[in-house]
């Protein structure tokens, strides 16, 4: 390859020593012929003249060509041949023919070597910095990903590649979404996460906790860590460093499913508490006097109360062990609303709050999971009466939107701070201000969200402390989704076959 | 002449508590507290409901409802069959026992008066 380079500039260099005696021929051929016109003299003399002139023409010619412009092009040539494939053609340098432009040529030709030189050095440095961050990285006891601006894995550490589970040439260059699957279970999501920070920051950074991570090897739950930084230029868009915590947090599983079957097992003496009560109620209501009465129901209340945290609890491990399902079917949204109010209106009354349903007189049905949506109700009415003052109006409101209904429940309470309001929504998670004055599990909106989602629809919450709280879901309309839904009258209840279970209109 | 009820229940207060409210309803009903006991008498067929725990000592509710409604075929085609529990199934085991039985009631959410107004719609197969 060198070889042919020198080749070619040989060639090159012969076409101009052609060229130069062509000149020189012609500057004999030329004073032959002036010599022959102008001056008479004899052909012989006229021609050792010519041959004379295209001599001394052509040396001066061959020595300025040969020193000025062949040999330092041969010399250069040479040099960049050297450094470029060294092992190839290890030639000797002589300057000795370059006698004018010895100097210039010298220096430039140590220019060549020292640019070079100083090149080679630097990049054996930024390789060997390259190796040394490469070596921390694969040292650390966390998984490390870079995601290029089209969120495909830019490169990943030793520990990210065991969760992966491949090969670091199987996976780079594959997109994120494809190599690890995330569930953020209750929290704002990656997606949505960048999808912001894209639109809003230059950097930003964002920590999920619990975060279950299903690749193609296994299930592990992690906290995540995620850097984003607008038009990287290394092309590093997002940076995610991750942790297992698979440990402490399936003992965390392990301890609900304790919870759960520990729940079923107070439901035996929660049966009997709400059944006696009831026939209490029943049978004393002509015998006892206001004040009993009003005690009777506080106990009835109380009882219901911890029927429904019973409840609560186990749907979630239902939830969490994605086993929740609903049987969604066509429902009228304001019946639903209307009995849901109904019954919790008793416990508002006794704790002196008043509901205020507001809805227009037609909406069209909505395909909801009824007792689920009966469920998701009670828990936000619920916790509207908790957060609210005495005296207090709650307002239950359903309008339409497009294709999904929308059903609003505003307080007029205490409201909670924007600090705390983005971890609403998860498990156990309860306001801190709160924790000792209201009593709850945490899991009423944890759970609410989960069987929003199945649904397919949107739960939300705006609130401004000190002047109260709303809190709202969509659910799609039966008629958006009708041909979506795989048999939409299967369901829990079949009256056509009899079949009967404990709906939402039989719980008190 | 009243209606037949055999509560195949082994929490006493809960099976007297039932007895208690469906006996003023005006039904006759006989609680037994165990499974093979219960799946004896419930074969006499005699009974219009039978109220059937899972959880019972012996002989489990699932089991008896095999043997009533299972694969020989509907050995009590006269009598309704109300599964009444606290033990959530999952969806698959539930959907499976939805296709013997004629209801299946949690019962930490089913006071005494809502069970007898729940009898009260059923129509018994017998009449």
């Amino acid at each position: 390859m060198q070889k042919d380079l020198i080749r070619q500039l040989r060639a090159h260099i012969s076409w101009v020593m052609f060229l130069s005696y062509g000149i020189v021929a012609a500057s004999g051929t030329l004073t032959w012929l002036l010599l022959n016109i102008y001056f008479d003299i004899s052909i012989e003399i006229t021609s050792i003249i010519a041959f004379g002139v295209s001599t001394f023409v052509g040396s001066i010619l061959v020595y300025f060509l040969q020193t000025f412009i062949i040999e330092p092009i041969d010399v250069l040539t040479k040099v960049i041949a050297n450094i470029l494939a060294p092992e190839e053609s290890a030639q000797t340098l002589t300057i000795k023919g370059t006698l004018l432009g010895r100097e210039l040529i010298e220096k430039l030709t140590d220019n060549i070597y020292k640019l070079v030189k100083s090149k080679e050095a630097e990049s054996q440095t930024s390789n060997s910095n390259a190796r040394y961050i490469e070596s921390i990285l694969n040292k650390l006891p966390v998984a490390v990903m870079i995601l290029d601006n089209n969120q495909s894995l830019a490169f990943a550490n030793k520990e990210a590649l065991e969760f992966i589970g491949s090969e670091q040439s199987e996976s780079i260059g594959v997109p994120f979404e494809r190599i690890v699957n995330l569930d953020f279970q209750g929290e704002g999501d990656y997606k949505s996460w960048l999808e912001s920070s894209r639109q809003n920051k230059v950097h930003d950074k964002r920590i999920w906790n619990r975060v279950k991570l299903s690749s193609k090897n296994q299930v592990r739950y992690i906290d995540l860590v995620a850097h984003y930084s607008k038009n990287d230029s290394l092309n590093q868009e997002v940076v995610l460093v991750f942790t297992d915590k698979t440990g402490s947090y399936s003992e965390d599983e392990n301890q609900l499913s304790f919870v759960a079957l520990a729940a079923h097992e107070l439901r035996g003496p929660i049966t009997v508490i709400r059944g006696y009560l009831d026939v209490l109620s029943d049978e004393l209501n002509s015998v006892a006097n206001d004040e009993q009465k009003g005690l009777l129901s506080k106990v009835v209340l109380s009882a219901n109360q911890l029927a429904t945290y019973v409840n609560n609890i186990l749907n979630v491990s239902r939830v969490d062990q994605n086993e929740l399902k609903l049987f969604i079917k066509e429902e009228d949204i304001i019946s639903t609303t209307k009995e849901t109010v109904d019954e919790i209106g008793l416990r508002a009354t006794a704790l002196n709050r008043k509901i205020i349903l507001k809805s227009p007189q037609n909406l069209p049905t909505v395909a909801i999971d009824k007792v689920g949506i009966t469920e998701v109700l009670n828990n936000l009415v619920d916790n509207a009466i908790k957060y609210s003052y005495e005296g207090g109006e709650i307002v239950v409101e359903l309008r339409q939107r497009g294709d999904q209904v929308e059903v609003i429940v505003q307080d007029r309470g205490i409201g909670i701070p924007s600090s705390v309001i983005g971890n609403l929504f998860k498990k156990f998670y309860r306001s801190h201000r709160t924790k000792g004055a209201v009593g709850g599990t945490g899991l009423g909106l944890y759970l609410s969200k989960a069987i929003i989602d199945a649904h397919g629809g949107q739960i939300y919450v705006s609130s401004k402390e000190g002047e109260g709280s709303t809190f709202g879901f969509l659910v799609p309309t039966f008629a958006s989704v009708a041909n979506k839904l795989e048999q939409p009258e299967k369901g829990i209840v079949r009256s056509s076959h009899g079949w009967i279970k404990n709906h939402a209109m039989y719980r008190k | 002449m009243a209606h037949k009820i055999l509560c195949i229940e082994d929490d006493r207060f809960i099976g007297e508590m039932y007895q208690r409210s469906l006996v003023k309803a005006g039904y006759d009903i006989e609680v037994v507290p165990n499974g093979p006991e219960g799946l004896k008498k419930a074969q006499t067929g005699i009974y219009d409901y039978v109220l059937l725990d899972l959880m019972l000592p012996e002989k489990t509710g699932v089991e008896i409802l095999q043997e009533l409604r299972g694969k020989e075929g509907n050995k009590l085609p006269n009598s309704k069959i109300l599964v009444l529990t606290n033990f959530d199934q999952d969806e698959d085991s539930r959907t499976a026992m939805e296709r013997l039985a004629d209801g299946y009631l949690i019962k930490a959410d089913l006071t005494p008066r809502m069970l007898v107004e729940i009898i009260g719609q059923m129509s018994p197969a017998t009449s």
